[in-house]
């Protein structure tokens, strides 16, 4: 008789427990559903999006997963669908709170024919920053311990792992091994040298005891034609310092040099402030310092421009020799800025200065073809004082250290030829050539590495029917090739 | 010593001869130094591919062959018959691996030039590495090769593998004259390529839904083959990859529909080791028994 009543207390408490559990499922199925979720169901993408995500979580799930294409928050928010199709997606469901949307993966032809070889070359990151074409270039040590710089010279210093009786320094300074230079034992088997160095880039490895090797603390190595590894030496050009501020945390360089890109040159603390050490390319750069995540001009620099927002400014550093710019005339003007294909085209940054017989100022402009002109009050026009339509097109052309000759001969009863690629952003006018005894001729500065360009012969475009080195373009019709070492 | 048409510079009396190749890195691809006639440079170490491709842009003048002539010949995949020209080479040197009067493809590399600024002469595929060993060390950039004799190709052990706790080995097939291994995820058994030319992982889209549960999606992004062509495709990060015992995770992965990818035979392809797989440690191929070692 004692079993029946426990029993039903525990028909009970299993129905209470399974009664939990069903609420509990619920309650973790309702909790567990993120508020946007991006996947793979069935071979389609899918995405799943809460009709509650505000406009800042949109924002940022947009950013994240790179989809400002579909207009997520005309999506959600408007129930606005009209892009959704044109670019593949299907709405499976669209009810109060949710919205899931799908879409078919492109049939891709990677690997499929002879035609579409193996090379797959996804835009997802490019892993060595100094790879190409870069501004700057700036010294990356593990632990802070960057070499100690003055303007002329440099401490490098080594602790070996183990006992050494000698250390030398080797590098693309002492050509290699025949002027390697012995290092200072200093105290507890540290050893230093202080070398002059030429600004710039440079490349080195310790010999110890006979035994090649990188630098353990540098965090830059590269690898040459031979493949050795090298570690890489930056002597820089240009010292950043911010004064004070030594209870922030964190201090950051952003900038034009390095695409305003957050979190890329990390300053280094010092008693006094922070500072960052970087060797630039000539020209002309903007900057500004992220004092844990404020965004500040630079306190002891009074050279500023004006930004894209109203009354706001950035600190400027000019590396190189400035170019005068004189506009004649024009004194009733309000305001005249510098617009040129040096500063994309800006046209509130760099602000001229009146003086009796018109406009003027000193800017750095980088190596290289450019096209530039200037915003008098809102009108555009050229070194001339001519009014422009269009600044990009028909600009004031300006070559800075010529380093190459375009040529094109057999075209004597052309009326005007031009030469355009990527070393002048293939701006149709920015390259005009001179009929020079039957051969049609212009100096450019070519930048290092692969050069793309053609001719336009009398508005048509053509390929150097000279050059043997070609490749096809996205237009069928090829762009002809110059590698400059 | 000579097989299948491609001359070593060694011995024919010894079993083996050892030499190291540096290599340099453009961005994620293995760059070697090799020469075609007389164009020396730059070239690609392509396991994604059956044999040489040179870029049509420093090979333009010379006479292609036709398709009659080159017996219509295919490497391709799912019966696809070639339309990629080809032309006659005298020699090729690479190391101390050669081989004289060679056929190669034709195909434009500008994009991998102008997205790696650096010059590409072509590419190198797995033809050349037939009578090899070879190990890829992306420690000290170099890629060791062993000829091994033929005769001898049975009895060869590397010293480097003898230790199964820090090298496991395990076997890859070639199909279609593309390197094949199995590997796992979330316990399904998967075919890949291993392609050091490819600069990142791939997975087929069409997979079981169970192995994209382990799939972290990063965002979209855009694949670039040969010809500029575009594919949108998933960027994420697989869990747990399994490979011969070893565990691999959050190894980043592209999406893509991968259903063309079929072979002749033994159906189709999973998906695609790149470089993001091959970097991650000392790895290497034998090529006369079929064995790949991973680095613990």
């Amino acid at each position: 008789m004692a079993v029946k009543p426990l029993f039903i207390l525990k028909q009970k408490t299993y129905t209470q427990i399974i009664l939990c559990f069903i609420l509990l499922c619920l309650y973790t199925n309702t909790i567990a559903q993120p508020p946007f979720s991006f996947g793979i169901k069935n071979g389609k993408m899918i995405i799943k999006a809460s009709k509650n995500l505000t406009q800042k979580q949109i924002d940022s799930v947009s950013n994240k997963f790179k989809l400002g294409e579909l207009m997520l928050h005309l999506l959600i928010k408007d129930n606005f669908t009209d892009s959704l199709n044109k670019q593949g997606w299907i709405i499976e469901s669209n009810n109060k709170e949710w919205l899931t949307i799908t879409k078919n993966f492109e049939s891709s032809e990677l690997y499929v024919k002879k035609s579409n070889e193996p090379f797959i070359t996804p835009i997802l990151k490019n892993t060595s920053p100094f790879l190409f074409n870069n501004k700057y270039l700036i010294n990356r040590f593990k632990k802070n311990k960057n070499p100690i710089e003055t303007d002329s010279t440099i401490t490098i210093t080594y602790k070996p792992f183990k006992a050494a009786k000698e250390v030398l320094l080797a590098g693309s300074f002492t050509n290699w091994k025949r002027n390697a230079l012995a290092m200072q034992n200093e105290n507890t088997n540290e050893f230093s040298i202080t070398i002059p160095l030429l600004q710039g880039k440079h490349f080195y490895k310790f010999i110890v005891d006979g035994e090649w090797t990188v630098d353990p603390l540098n965090e830059q190595i590269e690898s040459d034609d031979e493949g050795n590894n090298n570690s890489l030496l930056c002597k820089s050009n240009t010292r950043f310092f911010l004064p004070n501020y030594t209870n922030a945390k964190k201090v950051f360089l952003v900038g034009s040099f390095n695409k305003w890109q957050d979190g890329s040159i990390k300053m280094i603390k010092t008693d006094s402030g922070w500072f960052a050490n970087l060797y630039l390319v000539d020209g002309s750069y903007t900057y500004k310092y992220v004092v844990d995540d404020n965004w500040i001009t630079d306190p002891a620099n009074p050279l500023k421009y004006p930004n894209e927002f109203s009354n706001q400014f950035n600190s400027v550093k000019q590396i190189g020799n400035p170019t005068n710019f004189y506009l004649k005339g024009f004194t009733q003007a309000k305001k005249v800025t510098l617009v040129g294909s040096f500063n994309n085209f800006r046209d509130y940054e760099v602000l001229l200065e009146k003086n009796d017989s018109g406009w003027t100022t000193n800017y750095v402009v980088e190596n290289g073809s450019h096209t530039y002109g200037f915003k008098v009050d809102n009108s555009f026009v050229n070194q001339e004082g001519e009014n422009l339509k269009n600044i990009e097109e028909d600009g004031t052309t300006l070559l800075i250290n010529a380093n190459h000759t375009f040529s094109l001969p057999g075209f004597e009863k052309a009326k005007k030829v031009y030469v355009a690629g990527n070393f002048n952003g293939w701006r149709k006018n920015a390259t005009i050539m001179k009929l020079v005894n039957g051969v049609w001729m212009a100096n450019v500065y070519l930048p290092q590495g692969k050069n793309l360009y053609k001719f336009i012969v009398d508005g048509k475009w053509i390929i150097d029917p000279n050059n043997n080195l070609w490749e096809n373009n996205e237009y069928n019709d090829g762009n002809s090739i110059i590698w400059k070492e | 010593m000579h097989f299948n048409g491609i001359t070593y510079s060694i011995n024919d009396q010894k079993d083996t001869i050892g030499f190291n190749i540096p290599f340099t890195k453009a961005g994620n691809l293995i760059v070697v130094k090799a020469k075609a006639d007389s164009i020396q440079g730059n070239f690609i170490i392509d396991s994604g591919n059956p044999g040489l491709v040179l870029n049509q842009t420093y090979f333009r003048n010379y006479k292609t062959i036709t398709d009659a002539e080159s017996g219509g010949e295919s490497n391709g995949i799912n019966g696809t018959v070639s339309n990629v020209e080809q032309i006659n080479i005298s020699e090729f040197v690479f190391g101390k691996l050669s081989e004289n009067q060679l056929k190669a493809d034709l195909l434009p590399l500008g994009h991998i030039e102008n997205a790696r600024k650096i010059k590409i002469i072509g590419l190198i595929g797995i033809k050349f590495f037939a009578n090899c060993e070879v190990i890829f060390d992306f420690e000290n950039s170099t890629l060791q090769f062993t000829i091994i004799n033929k005769k001898f190709s049975k009895n060869y052990k590397n010293k480097l593998i003898a230790d199964t706790n820090i090298v496991k080995i395990l076997p890859f097939t070639i199909i279609d004259n593309r390197l094949i291994v199995q590997a796992f995820i979330a316990n399904k058994k998967l075919k890949f390529i291993i392609d050091c030319a490819a600069e990142t992982n791939i997975l087929h889209s069409k997979l079981p839904n169970i192995i994209f549960d382990k799939l972290n999606v990063l965002g979209k992004t855009l694949l670039t083959g040969i010809g500029s062509n575009k594919i949108e495709a998933l960027q994420g990060e697989i869990e747990d990859l399994t490979i011969g015992n070893k565990k691999l995770s959050n190894l980043p992965f592209i999406v893509t529909n991968l259903e063309k990818t079929c072979f002749s035979y033994l159906g189709c392809v999973d998906g695609v080791l790149g470089f993001d797989f091959l970097s991650l440690q000392k790895i290497g191929f034998n090529f006369t028994n079929n064995q790949m070692y991973i680095w613990q």
